[in-house]
């Protein structure tokens, strides 16, 4: 479940609620398609994540990697939940290791 | 009219009887007979009348060019081309005996399946006209008369009679068998 | 999981998996110093021994087990490959191959015999003296898991398939299953990662993974984490040992030979850059030219290895089953004909637009047929590679020393052809090794390498295919031979015969001269039956040899059996067919040719005599021949004979028909074919025909004599 909500400043406030697995992926890319068409800087806030799977962590990845390069900075707002930083442990994307613009979704904090 | 077609004596009629004849021949006797029956397509050969059971007809077919084979017996007429097979056609006048039919605008090739050494396969009777397709009551089939016809016992399963005539019921497996058909076995003069 | 599982695919990948199992050990045999063969049995035996026990053919994985443990010594090098270890393990194989037949209901496996091979096999395993591995020969090497405790280091490269969400899985449960097992480090790959959100399928995986896990469980842990979704990633486990990787006297691993090692470079690539370095290093005077062209040809002769490694590997194919692909040929050859109707029925109506159309017809009908054709059609090589084994059991059966060479393994042959040549072929051999080969010691005497030689081989003749069986042995003995027949009451006593025509008496029922009837094949009912076989597949046989030289029989075989190329002739008004293949020339038949010999039926053909049958008078056609007729010469059975015929038509193609059992013991047709007008026409069995009048005037010959 998602709540995209985007000031004049054309700052989008996305909240990402729920699980980060593979039933929620089609809602996830929607969500930052959404973003992506109407909004010139994301802030992202993850609340009640108690999973997150590898089609989780894919469709984050992509999400960041396609509006950075689109020119729409990305922000997280508030702590990264322990389930989507355990995943991407455990994937061992640390960073997105190839991904050569050096801008991971979770390096930061 | 010569007789080059076995006639055999009764004796072997007994040995060699084809066990449903034996137990339609048994039928008549049990009294209350089931009322039974069994399809027949019924044919002509001369002035006789002859019969096959119909699950064993595939189709009947207007005469047709047939490819005479050298050196076959001259019951076998030769072969046709049944939609990409090629299949036997076999004379049975010439084979029961008879004379050879001439052919007119009511000469068919009924195309029969048969089983031939474990192989089912697809063989034609010459025949000079087709008549009807007939139901016979089991109880009204009676064994094949031990003398009096020129046709081989074993070629027949049985006599049925309808309205006045009598009818021969063929046992087309044993007349088309390989030791029948084969070429072997018959010398040419 | 008391599921029913289907054991047929197991049981069939197995049968597959013995079969080029045998042929890699008889390859490693010729080779023993070739790793890569090492591989490939350890590799069969690994596979079979997993499958087996996924699919409760417990006996069959741990005989395997067993057998593979030792094997396993051979392939790091703690002992030798030698003949003893091959035989063995092929004993193993058939063991195996027993144990699958009980399996599917046959008779059961001899344990006592698994005992004795597995005995064996331990004798050639060195002492408990825990002799430590010899140095590594390939990289691949890793030493016995018992034999070595603590912990090993494994490079697991794991790549799911896009669609391994599908199934419930998520990866990243799998990796910590992995850290269960021990210290794990891992690399993701995100490159097939989409970059814009249009592009990526949320539910497809586009993430694998390399992983370095340090453990002291096996390498069967490892797979076991991913049993589950074996058909759903590709997985790739290699213990990287550390020793080697840092043996003392070891050369440090080039950067370029890691990077090709993980695929992470082309070796092609590697290579062109790999050149102009060469150049510039021969320029400078720094390495001298010829050891830079001996390193490129090292590198060429590696990568052209690797070539033909990978055209061995399974090409892309479909299993079907052999009834599909038969209708399927039927349906092809109702096409043709009807086809050839369509062609001559548009030619007699005259209809333009018709015509047209009936020409792409034909065109895709031929098409359509070619291609169908060439399905059905199989190298023979797999045929050849299946009497290796047999040549070498056999000889070392009957104390000779025999080696088997081929040619033209890549030949192609139509598949039934290929399934009914194999009994001939083996008899044809067996005769070889057991007749013809001569022991050592005969041949030293003779003169000659004490290894004997068998050559198969295999090549395209025009419509046909030529299979020879050549050997160096004894030779027939042609005066030896007619003896022989004129014993058995086959040959007048008088009779001359070339020595080629001697050589065909061979093919006499219960011929044989074997002075000692070997239970292998000195019965004497082999040749008679082998040409037979030759016979119903429309081929001949042609024999040639010198005594104390050697034999090669000759088997000539139609590329198909579906289609006949044959030569259409009139009759009367009755039309034949006579196979293109043997058919060598036509020649006109006059009056007067016919009255200068005196009515005996032979033709004067260009100062050869040869002999003809009126085809007229064999079938009782009614009715006068022409004036002029026509004689086909064909060659049958190794002699020219004519066939006269009222007028030859032309070529003709079409797909063969058979005649069914009614007409099985005809001694004149072979089987029927449709002509483009719907009727049928007869195709003449030349070799009957002609057997038959010899046999008739033997018969006469008889009488008379």
């Amino acid at each position: 479940m998602y709540d995209l909500v985007i000031d004049d400043t054309g700052t989008g406030k996305l909240t990402l609620k729920g699980d980060l697995t593979i039933q929620h992926v089609q809602e996830l890319k929607q969500s930052f398609q959404d973003v992506a068409s109407q909004a010139k800087e994301l802030h992202l806030k993850f609340t009640d994540v108690e999973r997150a799977d590898l089609a989780g962590l894919q469709i984050l990845c992509t999400a960041h990697r396609s509006l950075v390069k689109g020119g729409i900075p990305v922000i997280i707002a508030g702590k990264v939940p322990a389930a989507l930083r355990e995943a991407s442990d455990a994937a061992g994307f640390k960073g997105c290791v190839s991904d050569d613009d050096q801008s991971g979704l979770w390096t930061g904090g | 009219m010569d007789q080059d077609a076995d006639v055999e004596e009764s004796q072997e009629y007994e040995e060699s009887a084809p066990p449903r004849a034996a137990a339609k021949a048994a039928s008549p006797q049990a009294s209350g007979a089931s009322g039974e029956t069994t399809q027949y397509l019924t044919f002509q050969l001369d002035d006789e009348v002859f019969a096959v059971d119909i699950s064993k007809v595939r189709e009947v077919l207007e005469y047709t060019n047939i490819t005479k084979v050298p050196r076959t017996p001259d019951f076998m007429c030769g072969v046709i081309n049944l939609r990409g097979s090629v299949v036997p056609v076999v004379d049975l006048r010439l084979k029961f005996g008879m004379s050879r039919s001439e052919r007119t605008v009511n000469t068919c090739i009924i195309i029969v399946e048969i089983v031939q050494e474990d192989e089912v396969t697809e063989m034609g009777a010459l025949a000079d006209s087709v008549k009807e397709v007939m139901e016979l009551e089991h109880s009204k089939i009676e064994p094949p008369p031990k003398l009096g016809t020129r046709l081989r016992s074993d070629f027949l399963k049985g006599m049925g009679k309808h309205e006045d005539q009598f009818i021969m019921l063929l046992e087309i497996d044993r007349i088309f068998s390989t030791e029948e058909l084969s070429i072997a076995n018959h010398t040419l003069s | 999981m008391a599921v029913e599982i289907d054991t047929s695919a197991f049981t069939e990948e197995a049968y597959e998996l013995l079969s080029e199992l045998e042929d890699s050990l008889l390859e490693l045999e010729e080779s023993p110093e070739d790793q890569e063969l090492i591989g490939r049995v350890f590799r069969a035996m690994h596979t079979i021994k997993g499958s087996g026990a996924m699919f409760g053919f417990d006996d069959v994985a741990e005989f395997t087990h067993n057998v593979e443990t030792v094997f396993d010594l051979a392939r790091n090098g703690t002992i030798p490959i030698t003949k003893d270890l091959i035989d063995l393990t092929l004993g193993a194989r058939d063991q195996i191959r027993a144990m699958l037949d009980a399996a599917a209901g046959g008779n059961a496996a001899d344990g006592a015999n698994a005992a004795r091979i597995i005995a064996g096999l331990r004798a050639l395993t060195p002492g408990a003296d825990g002799s430590p591995p010899a140095a590594a020969k390939s990289a691949a090497g890793k030493p016995a898991e018992k034999e070595d405790a603590g912990p090993h280091t494994f490079r697991i490269r794991f790549k799911p398939h896009g669609d391994i969400f599908a199934n419930g899985t998520n990866p990243i449960l799998l990796l910590d299953e992995l850290r269960e097992l021990g210290d794990v480090r891992l690399i993701p790959f995100l490159d097939d990662l989409p970059h814009s959100l249009a592009e990526i399928d949320p539910e497809r995986c586009y993430v694998s993974w390399e992983i370095f896990l340090t453990t002291e469980q096996g390498e069967n842990a490892i797979q076991d984490v991913f049993i589950f979704v074996e058909d759903e990633c590709d997985l790739n486990v290699r213990m990287v040992d550390r020793s080697e990787a840092l043996a003392e006297d070891g050369p440090d691993k080039r950067l370029g030979d890691i990077l090709v090692e993980r695929g992470d470079v082309d070796p092609e690539v590697l290579e062109e850059v790999m050149q102009p370095l060469g150049e510039r290093l021969v320029r400078s005077g720094l390495v001298n030219k010829g050891k830079v062209e001996a390193a490129l040809t090292e590198q060429q002769i590696i990568k052209e290895k690797r070539e033909s490694k990978k055209q061995q590997a399974a090409a892309q194919s479909v299993k079907v089953p052999s009834d599909k692909l038969d209708h399927l040929v039927d349906l092809v050859g109702e096409l043709v004909t009807v086809q050839a109707r369509l062609n001559q029925t548009s030619a007699t109506l005259n209809d333009h637009d018709l015509q047209l159309i009936a020409e792409e017809v034909e065109r895709l009908t031929g098409e359509l047929r070619d291609n169908t054709m060439s399905i059905r059609m199989l190298a023979i090589g797999s045929t050849f590679n299946k009497f290796k084994r047999l040549v070498r059991d056999l000889s070392k059966e009957l104390g000779k020393q025999i080696e088997m060479t081929t040619a033209g393994a890549e030949t192609e042959l139509d598949k039934t052809v290929i399934d009914q040549l194999n009994d001939p072929l083996i008899h044809i051999i067996r005769n070889s090794i057991d007749h013809g080969i001569e022991p050592p010691d005969g041949r030293s005497a003779a003169g000659k390498p004490s290894v004997g030689r068998i050559h198969l081989s295999a090549e395209h003749s025009g419509a046909n295919v030529l299979i020879k069986v050549t050997d160096d042995g004894r030779g027939l003995d042609a005066e030896k031979l007619k003896r022989k027949a004129i014993e058995k009451g086959q040959l007048a006593p008088d009779a001359e015969l070339t020595d080629k025509e001697a050589f065909q008496l061979i093919f006499g029922a219960g011929f044989s001269t074997a002075e000692k009837i070997t239970n292998v094949s000195g019965r004497g009912v082999g040749m008679d039956v082998v040409r037979k076989s030759i016979d119903a597949l429309r081929g001949a046989i042609d024999v040639q040899s010198e005594l104390g030289q050697g034999t090669t029989i000759t088997l000539k075989l139609p590329l198909t059996l579906a289609i006949i190329e044959g030569l259409l002739v009139k009759i009367q008004s009755e039309f034949f067919v006579l196979p293109l293949a043997a058919v060598e020339e036509c020649v006109e038949l006059t009056r007067e040719d016919v009255s200068a010999t005196h009515g005996r039926h032979v033709i004067n053909v260009r100062g050869s005599i040869v002999p003809y049958i009126r085809i007229r008078d064999r079938f009782e056609v009614e009715g006068d021949p022409p004036e002029v007729e026509q004689i086909v010469i064909a060659e049958v059975d190794e002699k020219r004979v004519g066939f006269v015929v009222d007028d030859v038509i032309g070529q003709h193609q079409t797909v063969i028909k058979g005649l069914g059992k009614t007409f099985q013991n005809s001694e004149e047709f072979s089987g029927a074919t449709i002509l483009g007008d719907g009727t049928v026409a007869l195709i003449l069995d030349l070799q009957k025909m002609v057997r038959f009048v010899e046999d008739q005037e033997h018969v006469e010959a008889g009488i008379s004599g």
